[in-house]
């Protein structure tokens, strides 16, 4: 039976297009985008980090719930519109939720180590949301870096946490997104970056916004895009903040970073139980609480494999690893991130008691 | 049978250009996994760390022959303020276990004071009790003498009957007596 395709091409909308360069032109030309948060409180200051407080708009949940965010970049992307915000998605639930923002350190913070992040600045925030909640328990939900941390902070402190949530979260360093080669070149010494960190003391945002951008590598992506759907208002205006937010990186203290490189990516401590934090040996054994892992299909800078080893090193008896169809950005731009957590969590967070 | 598509200009562009971007990443990855890249790479950075210090040195000299404050100085100074405000944390860290001893002990006074106050009503209780008991043993033993008072106004009364008995057996007899006697001066006469 001979069969015969039919190509139909559309006559292009001359308002569609009038929409889409119109787009174009304002996002070469005009400022970036104004982010505007959920309604929140800083609740505490140290240097430069800020512990923010978002009270949910119907408190469902007695406890609640603690966002810790990477190191390495700002963390407005859990907050970057008001339809796709991941703490205003929580809020909706009926969560009352709390965010540490590190901050962007300055020349007087690069001896900062990753010990002191962790007992100086996190446990001390966890602390201050626990006071300031009135709550017994709190639920510890960190992302990509920020989980590393959390992993840390819950595997040595004595706080009493109950839930512990791991998002695109890197533990492994046995291998990561970097070519073989320069893999094995970090790890046994070969390429080292102590001189380069003793010089600049703090890693200055560009470099590594720069780093970031090399790891990409051909990143048309984001452009071909906003060409492809400029027509589209709300996904221009998604696009311009998430421009924004790619853009506006933080630097990173010299003394963290050494001992990132040293004891993370060369020594590879996390999964081997032999990093010192605050004088206490650190061992993903001691995390007994409930666990949830979360890594994205379309992950282009944490690989499953580094984030994976953590459900056989925890003690805790219940823990789930779920596989979201996302991306390592998008699960957050899109506000996903709330709705991938909340049935996990909301069956594991005590319930407000009616009066 | 005709199987009718939409050729859209934007999504072949998508798609070519993911394609593009696609081979392209692949084909840089594996262009740059090489050791005299490796090698180059570390050369580029030790010489562009070289340079960054050799400037900074050099900064600062100019600075401290113009008596110039640099940004290690001011940093310096803000690190003072960092100390500070860790001390202040340590002490916030204190007067919370003060408060929290404080509430603690607060607590267990209270805890105290609520058994003392317990034990306090059980007695007053024990002792209405008591005294409710105590009273009834009273009323029952004052019937019980009122009881014993008449019994002994019976024995009296007894005692009176037996005297009075005794009186009229001495009566009967005066009577007998004074029967034979005139029979006696009858006999006589």
């Amino acid at each position: 039976m001979a069969s015969s395709t039919l190509i139909n091409i559309p006559a292009a909308s001359l308002e569609n297009e009038r929409a889409r360069w119109n787009a174009i032109y304002k996002v070469l030309t005009e400022p970036k985008p104004e982010i505007v948060p959920t309604p929140r409180q800083a609740i505490w200051r140290k240097n430069k980090s800020v512990l923010w407080h978002y009270p949910a708009a119907e408190k469902k949940y007695e406890t609640p719930l603690f966002l810790v965010y990477s190191l390495l970049n700002k963390p407005y992307i859990l907050d970057i519109s008001e339809e796709g915000s991941v703490i205003g998605n929580l809020t909706k639930m009926g969560y009352d939720v709390y965010m540490y923002d590190w901050g962007t350190p300055g020349l007087e913070d690069r001896n900062i180590t990753l010990d002191q992040y962790v007992t100086n600045y996190l446990e001390m925030s966890v602390r201050h949301a626990l006071r300031h909640s009135r709550a017994e328990e709190i639920s510890l939900v960190g992302y990509c870096l920020g989980g590393t941390m959390s992993a840390i902070l819950a595997s040595i402190t004595d706080l009493p946490i109950k839930n512990l949530v791991l998002a695109a979260v890197p533990l492994d360093y046995s291998t990561f997104i970097l070519p073989e080669k320069w893999v094995k070149a970090i790890q046994d010494g070969t390429l080292g970056f102590d001189q380069l960190t003793d010089a600049y003391e703090v890693i200055p945002s560009q470099f590594l916004f720069a780093v970031f951008m090399a790891l990409q590598g051909f990143n048309i992506g984001p452009n071909i895009n906003l060409i492809t759907r400029g027509h589209d208002p709300k996904y221009v205006d998604k696009w311009r903040r998430m421009d924004k937010w790619m853009k506006d990186s933080v630097s990173f203290s010299g003394a963290a970073f050494k001992q990132m490189l040293k004891e993370w990516y060369k020594d590879n401590k996390l999964v081997k139980g032999e990093m010192i934090i605050g004088g206490k040996r650190m061992d993903f054994g001691n995390i007994k609480c409930s666990l949830l892992v979360i890594t994205s299909t379309r992950d282009e800078l944490v690989l499953e494999s580094q984030s994976l080893p953590i459900m056989d090193l925890v003690s805790s008896e219940d823990k789930t690893y779920e596989l979201v169809e996302a991306g390592h950005v998008s699960i957050c731009l899109t506000g996903q991130f709330a709705f991938a957590v909340d049935p996990w969590l909301s069956s594991r967070s005590k319930v407000m008691q009616p009066n | 049978m005709t199987n009718e598509k939409t050729a859209d200009f934007f999504t072949s562009y998508r798609k070519i250009s993911e394609m593009w971007e696609k081979g392209l990443n692949d084909f840089l990855f594996k262009a740059v996994d090489n050791k005299e890249l490796i090698g180059l790479t570390k050369v580029g950075v030790d010489a562009h760390s070289r340079y960054v210090e050799r400037l900074k040195r050099n900064h600062e000299l100019i600075a401290s022959y113009w008596n110039l404050p640099t940004k290690k100085d001011v940093a310096n100074v803000a690190e003072l303020t960092i100390q500070a405000e860790e001390k202040v944390d340590m002490l916030e860290q204190q007067i919370w276990s003060m408060q929290d001893a404080f509430a603690a002990t607060f607590q267990e006074q209270q805890t105290l004071i609520q058994n003392v106050m317990e034990f306090n009503q059980q007695m007053h209780n024990e002792l209405i009790k008591t005294a409710k008991g105590l009273s009834a043993d009273v009323k029952k033993l004052g019937n019980e003498i009122t009881e014993a008072a008449d019994l002994k106004n019976i024995e009296e009364m007894r005692e009176e009957l037996a005297g009075m008995k005794e009186d009229l057996e001495e009566m009967k007899n005066l009577l007998k007596q004074a029967k034979v006697q005139p029979e006696l001066a009858g006999s006589s006469t």
